[in-house]
């Protein structure tokens, strides 16, 4: 701001260019006392007395306030959790899906591999078992 | 401690505690009111009804603020209200307000030429703007607490003191 201020500052500075009269404040206190209505000091109440002075008064406020943020925090907490389920369940779905598909595939593979030379898949596996008896062999 | 002698059963105990008060309080709650007023009569008639609402509003004194706050608070709606009351008093022929004009004449100003077009400048400002500046550029009041005095938002404060500042700044260069 303070270019604004600092001039203010700089050219009037920030004295009172008011006075009073002398011993004003001496006697003000004297003054006032004189000119209070009736003779007895009103008494204070003791804070204890005063609801709103009261602990667990003053935890309910505070609870009452953060209510909704609490209930907006919950909100988006079952959300998180919730969108993070389905997505386990998805992924869990899709590796099936994965798994047959693949299944699915060697088994077309197999069925065209076997038309293509005419041999029936027990054939095929028979061959294959007996290929890798002679690799352990 | 002020606040527990004035809870006190004993009425001199309370009544020795109200005169500490107005000791204790008075210097800067007065100069506030005199910055708002200008007069020193007009301030003290203003500090006097203070305490009177202070006195007869001690019973129902809650506690949610601090003693301080809560008399200070009183006096500046007691300021204000007689700055209304006065403006409305205020003849068509001249739209000054008095107090102004009568600075450089008045027994209880001591400033020179440029504090009276200070003072005038500041004048100038709607009387709550004004109170804000005058708590803000002479108090050093810290805006939380001038918000707690005022129930006005801090952020309302800080846009009221930077366009009071502006104000009296450009009335001052239109003068030079």
């Amino acid at each position: 701001m303070n270019k604004n201020e600092d001039y203010l500052k700089n050219k009037f500075g920030k004295e009172c260019p008011f006075t009073v009269p002398e011993g004003y404040f001496d006697k003000l206190s004297s003054d006032i006392m004189a000119k209070m209505p009736g003779n007895s000091v009103p008494q204070m109440p003791e804070p204890e007395a005063n609801a709103d002075n009261d602990t667990n008064t003053q935890r309910k406020k505070i609870f009452v306030k953060l209510r909704p943020y609490l209930y907006l925090a919950a909100l988006f907490a079952g959300l998180y959790f919730g969108i993070n389920v389905m997505k386990y369940q998805e992924n869990v779905k899709k590796a099936q899906v994965t798994h047959q598909a693949s299944y699915d595939e060697y088994d077309k593979y197999l069925d065209d591999v076997c038309d293509y030379a005419d041999i029936s898949k027990e054939e095929i596996y028979a061959y294959a078992h007996a290929y890798d008896q002679d690799d352990v062999d | 401690m002020i606040c527990r002698l004035l809870r006190d059963s004993d009425e001199n105990v309370r009544k020795k505690a109200f005169g500490e008060m107005v000791r204790n309080f008075s210097p800067r709650i007065y100069w506030q009111i005199r910055r708002l007023v200008f007069s020193h009569d007009d301030a003290n008639d203003i500090m006097q009804e203070t305490f009177i609402k202070v006195w007869t509003s001690l019973s129902s004194f809650r506690g949610d603020s601090s003693l301080f706050t809560w008399v200070y608070r009183i006096a500046v709606n007691e300021a204000l209200t007689f700055l209304r009351k006065k403006k409305n008093n205020v003849s068509i022929d001249s739209p000054e307000a008095d107090y102004v004009r009568e600075l450089p004449t008045d027994a209880y100003f001591d400033g020179d030429e440029a504090q009276i077009r200070f003072q005038k400048a500041i004048s100038t400002l709607p009387d709550k703007q004004r109170l804000v500046f005058n708590m803000r550029y002479f108090d050093e009041m810290k805006y939380e607490d001038m918000s707690k005095i005022l129930g006005t938002s801090v952020g309302a404060l800080k846009a009221s003191y930077h366009i009071a500042v502006t104000k009296i700044t450009a009335n001052l260069s239109e003068a030079d």
